[in-house]
């Protein structure tokens, strides 16, 4: 049964995945793309990381993908189509690159040239899925979270100023 | 229990995906719709590989129960 419904959510995703970037319109990508996020998230219920997947959902399918709807129909964007050889030559090498990635994952991973993954040491199943990310998360990885956090504030920070001292100089103008 | 190579399978062809969508489109949000894809499938990977010994370290626990639950799944 977890197979099966393993291979249905990797096809869901994929096919969606597909889409995103196939899809001329921004609005109907970013629907798909909330399409493959709720679909991730059932492959995260199927491995066991319940609470990944329901932050995922939450955070992902809900937060930030209504920040894009917003920030797409706020701008009024219109389909990215765009015509000349220049905008083709660009296009064909971005398939190309893409295409080779997909191929040296595959050289990897069937020559044996990739030693495979590495587990880290195991937690204690104590706690649930959340005690054990919180756990992990406010010891062994405390400092990279509090840089991850300082880094976030100084853009927030940022943002704010730059969006202040754009209209102070309209003010001035004006 | 899903094999670990699948879903690192996945996580390459997704991978791959949100390469082609940040170098095929034109539009910023959309390219930032692909680097989303690929942030995503990196937690995947590495969520995966806690799964692969979350399987093997309960045997010394639960196995009994851990066994039942997986023949109930595969009926």
């Amino acid at each position: 049964m977890v197979p099966y419904l393993f291979m249905g959510f990797g096809a869901l995703l994929l096919a969606t995945a597909a889409m995103v970037v196939l899809h001329k319109h921004p609005v109907t990508s970013a629907l798909f793309l909330v399409l493959s996020f709720s679909s991730l998230a059932g492959i995260y219920l199927l491995l066991q990381a319940e609470f990944i997947g329901l932050v995922q959902i939450i955070v992902y399918a809900g937060a930030i993908m209504v920040l894009f709807l917003f920030v797409i129909m706020y701008m009024n964007l219109t389909d990215d189509v765009e015509r000349g050889a220049h905008i083709a030559l660009r296009r064909g090498i971005g398939w190309m690159v893409s295409a080779l990635l997909l191929l040296f994952a595959g050289l990897l991973a069937t020559r044996g040239w990739a030693p495979g993954p590495v587990a880290a040491a195991p937690d204690t199943m104590q706690g649930g899925n959340a005690g054990i990310i919180g756990r992990a998360l406010y010891s062994r990885f405390l400092f990279p979270f509090e840089v991850t956090s300082m880094l976030l504030l100084v853009a927030m920070v940022g943002a704010i100023v730059m969006v202040k001292g754009r209209r102070g100089s309209g003010e001035e103008r004006s | 229990m899903i094999p670990i190579g699948w879903t690192l399978g996945l996580s390459a062809v997704l991978f791959c995906i949100g390469v082609a969508g940040v170098l095929v489109r034109r539009n910023a949000l959309v390219v930032f719709m692909s680097i989303e894809l690929m942030l995503n499938l990196n937690t995947e990977s590495t969520e995966n590989t806690k799964g692969e010994f979350r399987k093997s370290e309960p045997q010394t626990k639960a196995s009994g129960v851990r066994g039942q639950n997986e023949c109930g799944i595969e009926n």
